[in-house]
């Protein structure tokens, strides 16, 4: 009887799913810092290794300390987003502090 | 959308002309000197460029929308402004005064609600973010 033929798009899925911790594989995201934000974080753009279940609310908590945070909106590649969306390898990740344009 | 460099008001009130419309409004924002009683020596401007300059384009075509028959453009500087120069222009052309007053209003209000954009008041001794009143 013959092995069943797995398709390579399942083996890929099939790493990534287990990929995070037990493999060693880094998954990262890049973060935009902005207005007090950025004087906190002091840079503009850094790439930060995520957590397994991650979402960007649980990340802006874990990177900016609770007496220098401010409401945010949550915005994933480019697109505002709620914040208990997760967050995947490789996305762009911005907390935007009030706005003051005008 | 974004600018760096000074705003050229004439060239925005240009691309709302038409032969059809008969008013054309250009509110400018400008720098002042300051900010419940403290002195402003000059601000600056951060944006999230991709978002902003989405969000400044929607509100644009909203705009429109919301007016039928108007015409919007709007242009925000960005890095530091100095005093008595515009931060931001919103022109509309419409073809009767009210839509046209109607429209910039709106324009205005949707950019200093939704826009990626934060500004810094910096004074002769320190700076402070400024957040825009959800008021109005």
């Amino acid at each position: 009887m013959s092995v069943p033929h797995i398709p390579d798009a399942f083996k890929t899925c099939h790493v990534n799913a287990q990929g995070r911790e037990e493999r060693g594989v880094t998954m990262t995201v890049t973060i935009r810092w902005f207005a007090m934000l950025r004087e906190v974080r002091q840079t503009d753009s850094e790439v930060v290794s995520i957590q397994s279940e991650e979402t960007l609310e649980s990340l802006y908590h874990r990177l900016v300390p609770e007496n220098s945070r401010v409401p945010v909106a949550f915005a994933k590649n480019h697109s505002l987003c709620s914040g208990t969306e997760p967050v995947g390898n490789g996305d762009e990740i911005a907390f935007l502090p009030p706005v003051g344009g005008g | 959308m974004l600018k760096e460099q000074p705003i050229n008001v004439n060239a925005l009130r240009k691309q709302v002309s038409d032969p059809a419309f008969g008013a054309i409004l250009v509110f400018e924002g400008v720098c002042r000197n300051t900010f419940d009683g403290r002195e402003v020596l000059q601000l600056s401007y951060e944006a999230y460029e991709p978002m902003a300059t989405a969000a400044l384009r929607s509100i644009c075509e909203r705009t429109g929308e919301k007016f039928p028959g108007s015409r919007t453009v709007i242009e925000h500087r960005v890095g530091l402004v100095p005093l008595e120069e515009p931060t931001v222009v919103i022109a509309t052309g419409a073809p009767h005064r009210d839509l046209c007053y109607q429209a910039n209003r709106w324009a205005l209000e949707q950019l200093k609600a939704e826009v990626p954009i934060w500004k810094k008041e910096i004074y002769a001794h320190g700076h402070a973010w400024k957040a825009n009143s959800t008021k109005g």
